[in-house]
């Protein structure tokens, strides 16, 4: 029997995990506010601020948004007009080696690998629209642009003044918040991969083709400066994961006052 | 997992009749009448002199599709009633029937634990629906 993944908060972060028969792989993944930049520094990324922390809405469910509630997930402190990005590292099973993970983000149900809307599953054609998690952290700082290792980063905006990626681009309510769905490698491919993980190829590659978002997003935006981005092509193939495993979370924002005065008692 | 209607330490069958009592009479406080045994007994599907006795602890608690219903009717957590008439929820008996060794040792091991770390062995982040 296949062993269920767990996705959990641990410290400041969420956490895939599943018992695998090398040990536990673990997936983490953190939301971290980082420095705005106000020009373009292309060799340069932006510096963190600090990890944000993160709550289950379940429990302030008194003082959140009954769609929040509908939504499930967690929640975590963001300030209009801040920068973040999104982390996501897999620890070392046994020491000596990575995991790999498939993750897709969105901001506001848009999706950060392609700009394009969020679908329900993971695909490769005609975009690849999730990020490959290897042996070292991934880094996702903002929507791509035309510049195959450039996204504009992501920069907190409220709803309901059109400044907003999903406002500009998507034809329904929005949503705003953070997306998450990771699944881990299916065994037969894992096999393969742990017998010569050397051949596997996670760097950023200049192969993809990327659209130009402008546009500001729900404390997530793309009005941000052009800074260093871009992310691997998978080199499994789409059949290696187990998305039957895969496991999803809704990311809430709320502004440090709210935060404060939610989590307070 | 609601603190303030944690289940009593010793659950015996006689106080579900007196807890489900307690309950309907604090609901009925301010004369409201849809917390009459005669109107909670109708909800339920039960004839009100079944109920009266159960209450009086004349009869031992219902079945477990009516103790889900009075908890619904009475806002009452489903497990916590259940427990107080002495009862283990059936999903809940299903689960530990698959892996019986293990979730006893489990129990076995968790039992003096307090809340905050019982909690923490189960917690994960729900997902719903977006």
């Amino acid at each position: 029997m296949v062993a269920p993944a767990v996705l959990e908060i641990a410290g400041d972060a969420l956490v895939f995990s599943i018992p695998d028969r090398s040990g536990l792989a673990r997936l983490r993944i953190s939301v971290v506010r980082t420095e705005r930049r106000k020009k373009c520094v292309l060799r340069e990324l932006p510096s963190d601020v600090g990890r944000l922390p993160l709550r289950h809405v379940d429990d302030y469910a008194a003082k959140l948004p009954s769609e929040w509630i509908r939504h499930g997930g967690v929640f975590l402190p963001l300030e209009r007009g801040s920068s973040f990005r999104v982390e996501l590292t897999s620890d070392l099973m046994n020491g000596f080696i990575s995991f790999p993970f498939a993750v897709r983000i969105g901001l506001g149900k848009i999706c950060a690998a392609t700009g394009e809307p969020w679908r329900d599953t993971f695909e490769r054609e005609p975009k690849q629209n999730y990020f490959v998690v290897g042996p070292d952290p991934v880094r996702v700082d903002g929507f791509p642009t035309r510049y195959q290792v450039q996204v504009r980063q992501f920069v907190a905006e409220p709803l309901g003044e059109g400044r907003t990626v999903e406002e500009r681009i998507a034809d329904r309510a929005p949503v705003g918040g953070l997306q998450i769905e990771a699944a881990p490698l299916g065994e037969d491919a894992l096999d393969e991969y742990m017998c010569d993980p050397d051949y596997y190829d996670f760097d950023v590659s200049s192969d993809q083709n990327t659209e130009v978002y402008y546009s500001r997003i729900e404390l997530g935006a793309a009005k941000g400066v052009p800074i260093c981005g871009g992310h691997a092509v998978d080199p499994f193939e789409l059949a290696d994961w187990d998305f039957a495993r895969a496991r999803r979370c809704f990311v809430h924002f709320l502004s440090d006052a709210e935060w404060e005065s939610t989590t307070a008692g | 997992m609601d603190q303030a209607k944690s289940t009593p330490s010793h659950c015996k069958s006689e106080e579900f009749g007196a807890y489900l009592r307690e309950r309907r009479e604090d609901l009925r406080r301010d004369g409201d009448r849809r917390w009459s045994l005669r109107r909670v007994a109708d909800e339920a599907g039960l004839q009100p002199s079944y109920l009266s006795r159960i209450e009086r602890r004349k009869e031992a608690p219902p079945s477990e599709e009516k103790i889900r219903r009075l908890a619904e009717i009475l806002g009452e957590d489903p497990d916590v009633l259940l427990g107080i008439a002495g009862r283990v929820s059936s999903d809940v008996r299903e689960i530990i029937a698959k892996r019986p060794r293990l979730f006893a040792q489990l129990i076995r091991e968790i039992r003096d634990l307090p809340d905050h770390a019982v909690i923490r062995i189960v917690r994960e982040v729900r997902d719903g629906q977006w």
